[in-house]
């Protein structure tokens, strides 16, 4: 290092947290920073005035040559490769992956370039790893899909076959049945009712996995309007009361919106022995998220099982008590979980229950 | 054919069903109605291609009034059936109903797709089977015009 110039080149080389190698016109080292020396295990005086060549494995070496003339002859920073797994070899013979950029300098009159080196080895395990993850999920969704139709197919097939010899044996032979013999036949078709709510309820547990990715704009106030109407006619028959503020503009998919709304409210109207029920809708904004609130006067639900209630299958009623198949929350928990958001219960016996879910709001996602 | 030539005429039917207590079910459906109509049944879809052909055991076979079509039959399903059919030129004035159980929404699409006349799902309760027999069978047997076929 002759001059000032020489020092102060130095020095930014070896600040540089990637690997550094000036090489010449002909192909020969110049300087090597530190990390380039640790990258390829050499010791300063074994790479200098050494050829680039040998850090090169053997199958790319001969090319090498070439394609460094034509980088001078058309002198431009590009990195090396591009769209290639580029590979690069150490003293002891082992190789790695590396991602190299090229920059032309002119130092004394002197055409060299600057190559940039970095040790992608970890980042394309961890790449391999990831797409290897993807595949596996992209299967098992796939897997899920087939499920459902098969779930909605097949499995019916049998409930009709079940179902419909009952009900043909109470038509023909009703009479013959007696008392007994018709009960028999209400349970059969009770039970493939309940089986057949069931599969439904499966069904719509794993779509919500196997729909897309929501990101539209939806309007809760249009969603909660909706559910009102779906469930008009239990609102009716409770006489149930409804109160709500406008609700407001959310990021997510409408329709398991929805279903998230319905199955919330018809809870609070089902698990609920007020005469009237009564039911509020409020929205609330906290760390710039939507806070939505469903507070009913029910008959609400004992601390030990805030959890369980969300978790499929769960149900804390018989199904003579409460009908129900145990899927409802788990459903709402799953969309919730795929907007990004919580959800959680806040109950006293007796006094009734609050269920809360979090949405994102428009425009701070993605 | 006019509305009053449909009324005195047996209605050929085809259905094709691979599910046997199906077929009963929708056999005891149309027994119900007190219709004048010959039930068919096939198993699959190369039956009901054999059958629409008049090949080998099916030489002496009517061309049927209407088809009733499952979707997912063995060896060939409902789709390629509608596909082979649209191909001959005898067979395409045939009116195609798809019963089936599937409710899936592609399924839908892609019947409609290959121009089925009409999609209908099958409900697993009897009762409500029996009401989709029915209407099937007002408004295809009543209300709709049907195609003279070559069975005179």
């Amino acid at each position: 290092m002759k001059n000032n110039n020489y020092h102060l080149l130095y020095s930014i080389f070896e600040a540089a947290p990637v690997g550094l190698l000036m090489v010449d016109q002909k192909g020969a080292i110049v300087l090597a920073n530190s990390n380039a020396l640790e990258l390829f295990q050499y010791k300063q005086d074994e790479l200098i005035e050494q050829s680039v060549e040998i850090l090169i494995p053997v199958g790319y070496r001969r090319d090498h040559p070439t394609l460094r003339k034509e980088f001078y002859s058309n002198l431009e920073s590009r990195s090396m490769g591009k769209g290639r797994d580029l590979k690069a070899i150490r003293k002891d013979g082992s190789t790695f992956f590396v991602e190299i950029g090229l920059n032309p300098l002119t130092l004394d009159n002197k055409l060299m370039v600057v190559a940039s080196i970095v040790d992608t080895t970890q980042r394309k395990e961890e790449e391999r790893k990831l797409r290897q993850l993807n595949e596996a999920l992209e299967k098992s969704n796939i897997e899920l899909q087939q499920f459902a139709y098969v779930a909605s197919h097949d499995l019916q097939t049998p409930l009709r076959g079940i179902t419909g010899f009952a009900q043909l044996l109470e038509k023909r032979y009703k009479e013959k049945l007696g008392e007994s013999g018709n009960l028999y036949i209400d349970q059969i078709v009770l039970s493939v009712k309940k089986m057949k709510s069931l599969i439904n309820g499966l069904l719509a547990y794993s779509r919500v996995d196997a729909q897309s990715v929501p990101h539209e704009s939806v309007c809760l106030q249009r969603v909660l309007d909706d559910t009102l109407n779906l469930l008009d006619m239990d609102i009716t028959k409770r006489k149930a009361k409804i109160n709500y503020s406008t609700l407001p503009q959310v990021l997510g998919c409408e329709l398991q919106l929805l279903q998230l709304m319905e199955n919330l409210l018809s809870n609070s109207i089902k698990y609920n022995q007020s005469s009237p029920p009564e039911i509020t809708i409020a929205c609330q904004e906290k760390n710039s998220e939507w806070v939505i609130s469903i507070k009913d006067n029910g008959i609400g639900i004992s601390e030990k099982h805030y959890k369980k209630i969300f978790e499929i299958f769960k149900r804390l009623h018989t199904h003579e008590q409460y009908p129900g198949t145990g899927i409802g929350l788990a459903v709402c928990r799953r969309i919730v979980n795929r907007h990004g958001g919580k959800i959680w219960v806040e109950s006293e016996v007796n006094k009734g229950s609050v269920f809360y879910f979090t949405l994102a709001q428009q425009g701070k996602v993605e | 054919m006019n509305l009053v030539e449909n009324q005195y005429k047996v209605i050929e039917l085809l259905l094709v069903e691979d599910n046997y207590s199906d077929y009963i079910l929708t056999k005891e459906c149309f027994e119900l109605q007190k219709l004048a109509l010959n039930l068919h049944h096939v198993v699959n879809g190369e039956e009901c291609m054999q059958f629409l052909l008049k090949q080998d055991k099916y030489a002496t076979s009517p061309t049927p009034d209407i088809i009733l079509l499952d979707i997912n039959l063995p060896v060939m399903d409902g789709r390629e059936v509608l596909a082979e059919i649209i191909k001959h030129e005898k067979l395409k004035c045939i009116p195609v109903v798809v019963l089936t159980t599937s409710q899936a929404d592609k399924d839908i699409l892609d019947m409609y797709k290959l121009r089925c006349s009409s999609y209908l799902t099958k409900p697993v309760d009897f009762n409500n089977f029996r009401e989709v027999i029915t209407q099937l069978s007002s408004y295809w047997f009543t209300v709709v015009a049907m195609p003279h076929t070559d069975n005179e």
